[in-house]
């Protein structure tokens, strides 16, 4: 009777053997690799030698420097995805008939610009020694004094802000040093969340913000802390200059700011003639506002307009600043 | 017991009914219940061992003598019959007249006493017949002859399942590697083509990232890193 035994242990183990799974593909294990690796094989063999040669680069690198390149360019990826997502909204027919190379060309433009005018203003609210430390450093170091810039605001500044908001949500004082002594990402967390809870609680004190239904109010109200936020530091920006007064600083700031549509429109020039283009009417749409406005004197604007683009961009983005930002 | 040992005894027992044959036992033992009851197997190898062992024996035969000592014995009753009917014959001739059919009314009355008395005879001789001398240690002789008989059977019934079994595992082996085939995602020509380049690292596809906005995050210009600031980030700038 023993081979019999044998012979259905062997039968049920290969039995066995045969019910298991097949194996899966590594690259099916991580669902933002493969998506990487389509990304990567739409590239054409120039981008590709070029993206290696960039990885060199990166892996000459600390972990440091890395470690906020990879969350810097997770930003720009965003961005990059809201950025489509809203082109696809106004000019979908038109980006859908375009070849994939000229769209990812003209996406990065118009994301390109966006971070500018974005990061111009985070620069008005930045420390002046740490950034000037940053444009001292080397395009390496950049990344690691970024970091380090980061680390410090976590460490320091998010304990003195859940101070001052639990003040202002009249927080019991245990409360306030039980967030404060959260770990980093998490005393951040609570930080977004606190601003969320006071923004509600002055809603509800003082009405809705100007130009907001309560419909809207309550669907802002149920995104999570850090997408509130976004959306609602965005609403702010577009209120700065809407009062009566600041109406000349206001049409300054949109002749500013980029203008997508005005990419798409220009798609089939080569990429440097668009960009000059897209340079020259930003430039000419500034002078304009800032004409009319009587936001400088005569002199002052016909000296800017035989300045640089960097010079010229850099006075815009003074007089917006002068006209300064609210702080919360 | 369960529901398959009583269905294989139900077969078992058909199979034994009349007379029995070793073939016909040995086709049993292929019956699939046998490879999970150890206690049918038993009584299967119980019966055909049974088997081999009454076929071995020698067909019961009656004495040489016997035959002609009951012909002699009905030869004695007919003579009586035939005397009987002689003396009826002389006694009355001539006198009175018998009745016509007297010796067969007396014979017949006869003949339930003459049957019973053959009968018990009969039984006499048999039961002197069936005391069949048996050789002393015949069975041990018998089981030692057929014993290399049923351990070659046994070997051939199990060589068979090693054979089906392993047949058995090839199919399933074969079945498995067409299934795992027909599975596996494959590159295709073009595919193959495209790996004539060394194949992208996975951590350098983590970092792609960083490597298609490249020039954006390595430009002189800081403000563009100024804007990869986080929502929290920005929001603790009101706090400096």
């Amino acid at each position: 009777m023993m081979p019999i035994r044998t012979i259905l242990v062997l039968v049920l183990a290969a039995a066995g053997w045969l019910g298991q799974d097949t194996p899966k593909p590594a690259s099916a294990t991580s669902p933002t690799l493969e998506s990487a690796r389509k990304r990567w094989e739409r590239f054409s063999p120039e981008e590709k030698a070029r993206a290696r040669t960039r990885y060199e680069r990166f892996l000459a690198m600390t972990e440091e420097e890395r470690e906020q390149l990879v969350e810097s360019a997770r930003q720009l990826h965003e961005r990059s995805e809201r950025v489509q997502k809203e082109l696809g909204q106004t000019d979908g027919e038109r980006l859908a008939t375009m070849e994939p190379a000229k769209r990812r060309e003209l996406v990065h433009e118009i994301v390109a610009e966006e971070s500018r005018a974005v990061g111009a203003r985070i620069r008005g609210q930045f420390p002046e020694s740490w950034l000037a430390r940053l444009e001292n450093a080397t395009q390496e170091e950049r990344a690691r004094a970024f970091l380090e810039f980061r680390v410090h605001q976590r460490d320091r500044v998010a304990r003195y802000a859940i101070g001052e908001l639990g003040r202002h949500l009249a927080l019991p004082a245990e409360e306030i040093r039980r967030l404060q002594e959260l770990p980093g990402n998490e005393r951040c967390d609570a930080v977004l969340d606190l601003r969320k809870r006071l923004s509600a609680q002055e809603v509800d004190e003082s009405g809705l913000p100007p130009g907001l239904t309560r419909e809207q109010w309550d669907a802002w109200l149920a995104l999570p802390p850090e997408q509130f936020f976004d959306t609602f530091q965005r609403y702010r920006e577009s209120r700065i200059f809407a009062q009566g007064k600041r109406e000349a600083v206001r049409a300054l700031f949109e002749a500013a700011r980029p203008h997508p549509e005005r990419v798409l429109a220009l798609a089939d020039l080569p990429a440097d003639e668009r960009r000059a283009k897209l340079t020259a009417e930003r430039r000419e749409r500034c002078v304009h506002a800032l004409r009319d406005g009587n936001l400088l004197a005569a002199e002052e604007i016909e000296a800017l307009t035989r300045s640089s683009d960097a010079e010229f961009f850099l006075a815009v983005r003074r007089v917006l600043r002068s006209a300064g930002s609210p702080k919360r | 017991m369960s529901s398959d040992c009583k269905s294989f005894r139900s077969a078992l027992e058909a199979e034994l009914l009349g007379r029995p044959s070793q073939e016909k036992l040995a086709w049993l033992s292929w019956h699939a219940h046998l490879l999970a009851c150890g206690s049918c197997r038993e009584l299967l190898a119980r019966e055909e061992a049974l088997e081999a062992l009454l076929a071995s024996l020698p067909e019961p035969k009656l004495p040489a003598a016997l035959t002609r000592r009951v012909l002699l014995r009905l030869r004695e009753d007919r003579a009586v019959e035939v005397r009987l009917d002689s003396l009826l014959d002389l006694g009355l001739s001539g006198a009175t007249e018998p009745p016509r059919g007297l010796a067969a009314e007396i014979l017949a009355r006869l003949a339930p006493e003459r049957e019973a008395e053959a009968a018990r005879s009969l039984d006499a001789l048999l039961d002197r017949a069936r005391d069949v001398a048996v050789p002393s240690g015949l069975a041990a002789r018998v089981l030692a002859g057929v014993a290399a008989e049923r351990v070659r059977a046994a070997r051939t019934v199990r060589r068979t399942w090693i054979y089906a079994a392993a047949a058995g595992l090839l199919v399933l082996l074969l079945g498995r590697f067409v299934w795992v085939w027909n599975h596996t995602a494959r590159p295709s020509e073009t595919e193959f083509v495209a790996q004539d380049e060394a194949a992208p690292d996975p951590q350098m596809l983590a970092a792609l990232d960083v490597l298609e906005q490249w020039d954006l995050l390595m430009q002189d210009d800081v403000d563009v890193l100024l804007s990869t600031l986080g929502p929290a980030d920005v929001a603790l700038l009101d706090y400096r």
